[in-house]
């Protein structure tokens, strides 16, 4: 690759949508979820997504996780058009390339919080002992190294979520998607969650798009877009 | 893989240990419903003896007197290697549950017929020279205390002529088997000189004709021969090899085959019931868990196979158990069955098939939790989670 193709790479957007519509069937009637969505997300950009439920956040989430495939438009990310990949094939591109955080944090609850972590490894060619370095480098970065053993019915809601974004991390994903990720815990908890983005966001160059109703999650990030009826702004709906 | 099959063992336990505690059950009760089965069909692993041996009884009635004279026309028959008889009657030590089945045979054809049975020679030469001696095996030798020397009395229904009907016998040696021989745990051979001259009727007769033939290939030629002899004789016979007659005398007590097969599909059918209805409350209710593993990046088919495979581990595992236990419960069985029905064995052929309904129990009982993991929507399991 020349150097004004590493260039142009580089200037390019992580994550770019192209017209990107999706349509669901609900009985015999046909409803419009996303209708021709834009949107361009930098590399190290930390993205709010907030607007009224059935907005379509999660389903832009779904799209750009790989979990969903849109009806028409384009997904290209980090210069990969997943919307042409096959379900095995978009399988083996989020284990490389997505870490997600969930709102109820979906631990395993018979593993241990190291076990949790270690997870997405396990499609790896890792060995056993580079998996657990690996897992226990992640729970120290989000402050858990001491919760290692611990099952998730032992931990604080907090702490759980903690471990949620450390098995989301472990892989040192491209892009970080999290629903929700403070909508069930407390303020303080929450609190910590969102510096914890923060971090990882700044200190360690993570994209991160967030989806949340809380306005005062959404100013954590570095830019808010507001999705109203299929539809993504610069601005809240009035 | 393991790692996750090994997650949801751990889940429950308690369910774990009872699932697989049934498949045990059934399958113990599949072993030993199969061995009992192979018993009542007569199938029993043959020495290469015993599939030259062939069977003459009376055509009219079997196991009727037919005169032993009978003997010396049979062993001018061509293909006929050698020829023995015997009389055989039910006796009991002591008490009359203590049954003993004795056969009055003729101490110099007798092994002839049977080269599968061993005798030590010292105790062969001893039995040959005393007319009230015995020769039993080893486990009734056993079971009643018995050792070689001692003198006991066998009580029967055989009347003697001066009215008695015990008969006073000396244990002179033991009966082994080799090249593989099925051979009764409860018999007993005593001289039929000693019987025949002895008892009160029935003199110069015996109940069964042995013969031994040179090739299995000769049982057709040589049984219609003898029989096609004694065609305008009364009685007429009917020849046929051993396991054939074996066969017969159990269809007479009616098709318990039929209904020992019967009650292992019924055993089959209702574990299949319990174990898909196990796994697929299981996998229901990981179905959000199978929902964040795909959105990790494991594949449809790895979780779809992680389902498979756990219902097939708990299959072939409690399975596996069972048949064990059912192979030690047929070794008791067998003593205790010896005097009804014997070759209660589990075979080869019943671990096949034991094994492969397992993995057909496994793979019935898990298709509908597998189809649904394999439909899974991540999108909707993680949304109504």
């Amino acid at each position: 690759m020349s150097a004004v193709a590493v260039e142009n790479t580089r200037n390019q957007p992580l994550v770019n949508l192209r017209g990107v519509t999706k349509l669901y069937k609900r009985g015999s009637e046909t409803v419009e979820v996303l209708k021709r969505l834009d949107l361009a997300v930098p590399r190290g950009d930390f993205l709010a997504l907030m607007g009224p439920s059935g907005s379509g956040k999660t389903t832009l989430m779904n799209i750009l996780g790989g979990l969903d495939k849109p009806t028409s438009g384009e997904v290209i990310i980090d210069g990969q058009p997943i919307h042409t990949l096959s379900d095995s094939a978009l399988s083996g591109w989020r284990a490389r390339h997505v870490g997600f955080v969930f709102q109820l944090y979906h631990l395993l609850p018979v593993l241990s919080a190291e076990q949790n972590v270690a997870l997405p490894l396990m499609l790896t060619k890792l060995s056993g002992p580079e998996r657990k370095k690996r897992a226990m480098a992640a729970l120290t970065l989000v402050g858990l190294e001491d919760r290692a053993k611990h099952k998730p019915a032992e931990l604080s809601g907090g702490q759980e979520q903690r471990v949620g974004i450390a098995r989301a991390i472990v892989t040192d994903p491209t892009i970080l998607l999290c629903d929700e990720p403070t909508g069930d815990l407390d303020r303080k908890a929450g609190d910590e969650i969102l510096e914890l983005l923060q971090l990882l966001n700044k200190e360690h160059g993570k994209t991160i798009i967030m989806v949340t109703h809380d306005p005062h999650a959404a100013a954590k990030a570095e830019r808010t877009l507001f999705m109203n009826k299929g539809v993504l702004g610069e601005e809240p709906e009035a | 893989m393991f790692t996750l099959i090994w997650m949801n063992f751990r889940r429950n336990k308690g369910r774990t240990l009872l699932t697989l505690l049934s498949v045990m059950i059934a399958f113990l009760l599949f072993g030993v419903l199969m061995a009992v089965r192979h018993g009542f069909s007569g199938q029993r692993p043959e020495s290469q003896a015993a599939t030259l041996r062939m069977t003459t009884l009376n055509k009219v009635a079997p196991y009727s007197p037919m005169p032993v004279e009978y003997a010396e026309r049979i062993a001018e028959v061509p293909g006929v290697k050698a020829v023995t008889y015997l009389s055989a009657f039910a006796g009991f030590y002591q008490k009359q549950s203590n049954f003993v089945l004795m056969f009055a045979v003729p101490s110099a054809t007798v092994l002839q017929v049977y080269p599968d049975l061993t005798v030590q020679p010292n105790e062969l030469k001893a039995w040959m020279a005393d007319r009230t001696g015995v020769l039993v095996t080893p486990e009734l030798a056993k079971q009643y205390g018995w050792r070689v020397g001692d003198r006991v009395p066998i009580g029967s229904a055989i009347q003697h002529k001066d009215g008695g009907t015990t008969w006073d016998v000396t244990i002179d040696g033991l009966i082994n088997t080799r090249d593989g021989a099925q051979f009764s745990s409860q018999k007993l051979f005593m001289h039929y000189k000693y019987l025949d001259e002895a008892r009160a009727s029935n003199q110069g007769t015996v109940d069964t004709f042995v013969e031994l033939v040179s090739s299995p290939s000769q049982t057709v030629e040589v049984s219609h021969a003898i029989d096609h002899l004694f065609i305008n004789a009364s009685p007429q016979t009917l020849t046929t090899t051993s396991n054939a007659l074996l066969q017969k005398a159990y269809a007479a007590a009616g098709n318990v085959g039929a209904i020992l097969t019967g009650v292992a599909v019924l055993v089959f059918l209702s574990m299949l019931l319990v174990v898909g209805a196990i796994m697929l409350h299981t996998a229901r209710e990981r179905l959000s868990e199978f929902a964040v593993l795909r959105a990790l990046g494991f594949r449809r088919v790895t979780i779809t196979g992680v389902v498979l495979s756990e219902t097939i581990l708990v299959c072939l595992g409690g399975g596996l158990c069972g048949l064990l236990l059912a192979y030690f419960l047929i070794g008791a069985l067998q003593h205790v069955l010896a005097q009804q029905v014997a070759g209660v064995i589990m075979t080869g052929f019943a671990v096949v098939v034991s094994i492969a309904l397992m993995i057909v129990l496994a793979l019935l009982a898990g298709v509908v939790p597998a189809l649904q993991t394999w439909r899974l929507s991540v999108r909707d399991a993680l949304g109504a989670a």
